[in-house]
Parts: structure tokens; sequence; C-alpha cells
């Protein structure tokens, strides 16, 4: 056996940390989406968002309670699916998540503007891709 | 044929290693007198312990823990050893499955930003479901997140456990910071380092030049002979190439190198069922041939490389016969076939023992056969003292020699909880059980 230079040619290697952020914020379930959305305003970071999100679940509190992140989040999809959905723009739908992840950035940014907080246009993204689900979630919670 | 070698650089990690002082420190002062569950040492398994218990509504629960800091030693040793990276894959990590926690690999992908070409190599790896390592930062960072999420440093505290007292009414836990009674105790306490025979040297002491691996390697220490075939004694080796010192490393039977310390289908419930499924004298022989010493493949270019280049002498195939005074106040090492091996100082890296309870707990509740606790598979409990449970490398003829690992402390510590949460709940002692939460699945 001797020692080789092979590598395994593994894929995405180099995109930014927001495409790989966002596409793990595309598997979250509904719940922790419109928490992580409610709680987007506080923290600046996508990637903070989450793992916010994460030791709220398990709290019930953070700097503020699991309701009112679940709430302040709907309220803040349902503005934003509002404007997205009068704005009548679809992006391709992909298998790709990284393609998905793009297009959905890329419409929740010409529909809503560069929002200040890249943590909000993140989580917004990844409920205008999940869209279906994320409006039965406002209709039944 | 072409096969494929992990490449050297994945041993390094460029951060060094994170800040979770905070929330990794224990408590101190004198732990509650009474708790639904004690858990003796505060380490990964019992990270994972603590973890489980709380999904299971458990929160009563006393973690007694020596070093003040969870996870205290093991990061101690990696420390010592200048450790960057784990060869456990990302899927082996503390915490809970089965309630959507934030695993290791995501926690990772979140951090993508801190990471280099060569770790977002390794993640994409385990995200292909291959073998991957891990860097310590990333893993130390996430063991906080754990600890902070299930609050494991509040329920912690500072104690070195003296003895485990099973009585009528409760198991008391008897430590220098006082004692707890607990309705479960769970020995979570880890392995200790292997002392070398005492026939290597006279009296009952090692030279003071002869230190284990988990000790800094004495300074000044110009040629330093390294003992063991282990990834302590190739970190403790590559160590000391790197301070400019010669090696004579000193293998009793041969080098090995390879991904993991045992065979990975192990981890899988196929490998365990090994253990469960077969006689004991088969597992106690399944065991011995495959929990031997070896080296990540990643080691294997540098110490060829210090080998022909004369700086790192191997003596392979020999074992010690004595380790004693030199002739210019050094060390001579005596091996089996005569040879006297000269070095300033030692570093024996002979591997880990694991922890049975022998010392702790009576006798006739550990009950050894062949140096092995006597525990039931399903609750990993001690068949002679049901409220007694046992996870780490100790539970290695119930879940093989995958036990001692991160992931076989998941696998016991979910066996474990599942017991104490039903039995706590059949007692009547609804108040243990703040919330009967089940794992959730998709």
């Amino acid at each position: 056996l001797t020692v080789s230079e092979v590598f395994m040619d593994l894929p995405y290697l180099d995109v930014e940390a927001d495409s790989e952020v966002g596409v793990l914020l595309l598997g979250l379930d509904s719940e922790r989406l419109l928490m992580g959305l409610g709680l987007a305003v506080m923290t600046a970071a996508p990637e903070d968002v989450a793992l916010l999100t994460d030791k709220l679940t398990h709290h019930g509190r953070v700097t503020i309670s699991a309701e009112d992140a679940r709430a302040r989040g709907k309220q803040a999809w349902r503005a934003a699916y509002k404007l997205l959905v009068a704005a009548g723009r679809g992006e391709r739908r992909s298998g790709s998540p990284r393609e998905a992840w793009a297009g959905a950035v890329a419409t929740v940014s010409a529909v809503l503007g560069s929002p200040a907080d890249p943590a909000s246009c993140a989580y917004v993204a990844a409920c205008w891709y999940r869209r279906e689900e994320m409006v039965r979630s406002l209709d039944v919670q | 044929v072409v096969r494929f070698i992990p490449h050297p650089d994945t041993l390094l990690s460029p951060r060094g290693r994170s800040d979770t002082a905070a929330v990794m420190a224990t408590r101190r002062g004198r732990p509650p007198a009474e708790a639904a569950v004690v858990i003796v040492g505060g380490g990964l398994a019992a990270l994972s312990l603590t973890s489980a218990l709380w999904h299971h509504g458990v929160r009563d629960v006393v973690c007694l823990e020596r070093t003040g800091r969870i996870g205290g030693q093991f990061f101690s040793r990696v420390d010592t050893l200048k450790q960057a990276v784990l060869r456990s894959p990302y899927d082996h990590h503390p915490g809970v499955e089965g309630f959507r926690d934030c695993e290791l690999l995501d926690f990772a992908r979140l951090k993508w930003a801190s990471l280099t070409a060569g770790e977002r190599c390794e993640v994409r790896m385990a995200q292909a479901g291959h073998r991957s390592v891990v860097p310590l930062d990333i893993f130390e960072d996430f063991c906080g997140h754990v600890a902070a999420v299930h609050g494991v440093s509040d329920r912690t505290w500072t104690a070195t456990v003296q003895a485990i007292m099973p009585e009528r009414a409760g198991v008391l836990v008897e430590s220098d910071a006082g004692t707890v009674a607990g309705r479960h105790v769970v020995l979570c306490a880890g392995e200790t380092v292997r002392p070398a025979p005492s026939a290597w040297w006279s009296g009952d002491t090692p030279p003071p030049q002869v230190v284990y691996w988990d000790s800094p390697v004495p300074p000044g220490a110009g040629t330093l002979a390294v003992i063991g075939a282990g990834l302590s004694a190739a970190h403790v080796i590559v160590n000391a190439l790197h301070a400019g010192r010669f090696v004579r490393w000193i293998v009793r039977g041969r080098e090995r190198f390879q991904c993991a310390d045992v065979n990975a289908s192990f981890f899988r419930a196929e490998g365990r069922a090994r253990f469960t499924g077969t006689a004991w004298a088969e597992r106690l022989a399944l065991y011995r041939s495959e929990r031997t010493a070896s080296i990540m493949f990643e080691f294997r270019p540098a110490l060829q490389e210090a080998e022909e280049s004369g700086i790192l002498v191997v003596s392979r195939g020999r074992d010690i016969r004595r380790i004693g005074k030199g002739p210019r106040d050094d060390l001579a090492i005596e091996l089996s076939d005569g040879e006297i091996v000269a070095a300033d100082a030692a570093v024996l890296a002979l591997g880990t023992v694991p922890i049975t309870g022998a010392g702790l707990l009576p006798e006739a509740v550990v009950n050894l056969q062949d140096g092995w606790p006597d525990l039931e598979a399903s609750s990993l409990a001690f068949r002679r003292e049901p409220r007694v449970h046992l996870v780490g490398a100790g539970a290695s003829m119930v879940l093989g020699p995958a036990a001692r690992n991160i992931d076989g402390h998941r696998v016991g510590t979910a066996r474990v909880a599942a017991t104490i949460a039903r039995s706590l709940a059949a007692s009547g002692r609804v108040d243990d059980v703040a919330v009967a939460e089940r794992p959730r699945r998709g």
C-alpha cells in the first residue's frame, strides 16, 4: 500500500456560507422556520439564528418566548408572502438545493429589496421556497 | 490498485481551540442531597446521557465531575496530545438522536465561513456517507451548544466520587463534595490510563523521566523514547519531531494504520449484534481481535519520512524487559532481545483501561467476569443492582468495542435514559418526568 495523492472530487466546496446555511434552512420544519424568522431581527447572521432557535425550542425562551417568536415570525411571513405573491414572480424550481436556494433568495431580494438583516432575508427565502407548506402553517397555527 | 488514503493535512486545523469555559464550567459547592438520577463522571457520555434524560423529561439530575469542567478529562487529554481533529466522524457526537436537535454535521455547516477548504472537504465526505474527521474547535463548540440547550452545567457539580453504595431507599453516591442519594445512578466514568507492568522498573513508581501519554513530555529531552502503537503514541512522536527531538519508537507488536480504531461495522446495529447475540467466549475473542491499537492513516507519511531520514528509529516486535538508569543519568530501556535503547525521557502510550465500577461499587454488584462487569443488555444496568447503570467502555461486552466511542455512548445512553424514564414513571414519581416528550420523526 502506498500513499497516493488521490482526492475525491467533492462538489460545492467553494460555495459561500450564505448558500451552505441557506440550503440547511430549506430543510428545517415549519415551526423552526417561523420561530427563526421571528428571531431574525434580533440576530443578523442566519447561522446564529438557527442555533438560537435550537435553544428556544429547548428552553421555551431566549430573550423572547417561543410564542412571541412564533407570532413575530408569522406576522413577518404573512407580510412578505403577500408582497411576493403580488409581485407575481416565480423562480424555476430546481432539484438542486443550491440552485433552489439561489432562486428563492433572488426572488425575495428583487421583491422586498436587500434587507438590512441578512437573517430575515434568508428565513423569508426559505419560507418562500417552501411556500405551500408555510402558507398552511399560517392557517393552522 | 489505487486506494484512497486521506491527506495528512486532514490532521490540521488552523483555529486551535474554542472558548467554551462559561457553558462547560461545573458548579462548586455541595450538590443536592437527593436526585432522581446521579451521574458519576461529567464527560462526553454524561453530556449525552443528561441530554437524553432531558428529552425524556427527567430533569432532576445531579452529575458529579471531578475536573471542574464538562468533558474536562477528554479535552485535557487532546490538549496534551496537541490534537487538532478527532477521528470520530461527524455522525459520532455527543447529544441525542430522534429529537431533531441540531447535530454535529449541521453545526459544522453553520460554521461554514470559518472552515478551511480541507475541512469543507471533510464535511462533504461526511454528507456522502464517507469517513471523515472533525476539527476540534467545531466539536468543542458543539459540545458547548449541547450542554447549553440541555442545561447540563446547571446540573453538574465539581466532585470526586469515592464510593457508590446501594441501599434500600436509594443508591448513595459518596464524594468529596458530599453524598447524593439517587433513585438511579449511572456510571459514566470513562477510562483510565493503562499502567505499565511494574516489572519494567524496580520499586513502585517509574523513573522520574518516564511519563504516561496524558502528561506533558519532560522538558529538555533531546532523545525521547515512545512506547506504544496507538494514536496517542503517534501524536507524541509527531509532536516530539516537530520540537526537534530525536525519537526512539518502541512498538511491541507492529504498527497498524487504519481509519478508525475499531472495525467500522461495530458502530452499526449489525456490528453490535455480533456481541449481543453470541456466547461470552466468542465475545471475548472478538473483542481481543478487533480492539487493537492503530494509528490514523494520515500519520503514515510523516512517520515514514522521519524514519527514512533517521530522526525516528523504530524498534518493532520486541517487548520491554526493563527501564532503568542509564550511564549518563538518562534512561536505559532494555528490550526483549537484549538491545539497550538510550533516551533522555520516555512516554508510555499503552492505551486505556475501562472503568467497570470495581473499587466504587461493592464487588458483588460488579461481579466481574474476565475483567468485565455483569450488565443486562437492554438497560446496561448491573444485573445484581438494576438501579445502577454503566455507559462507556465498561459496556464493551454488551455493545462491542464501539462502547468506548462517542457513538457507542449515544447507543448506551439511549438505552439507559429510556429505562430510567420508564422506571420513574412506573414508580409514580411523575415529578421526575417534567414533560413526557417522545422522539419526533422527520
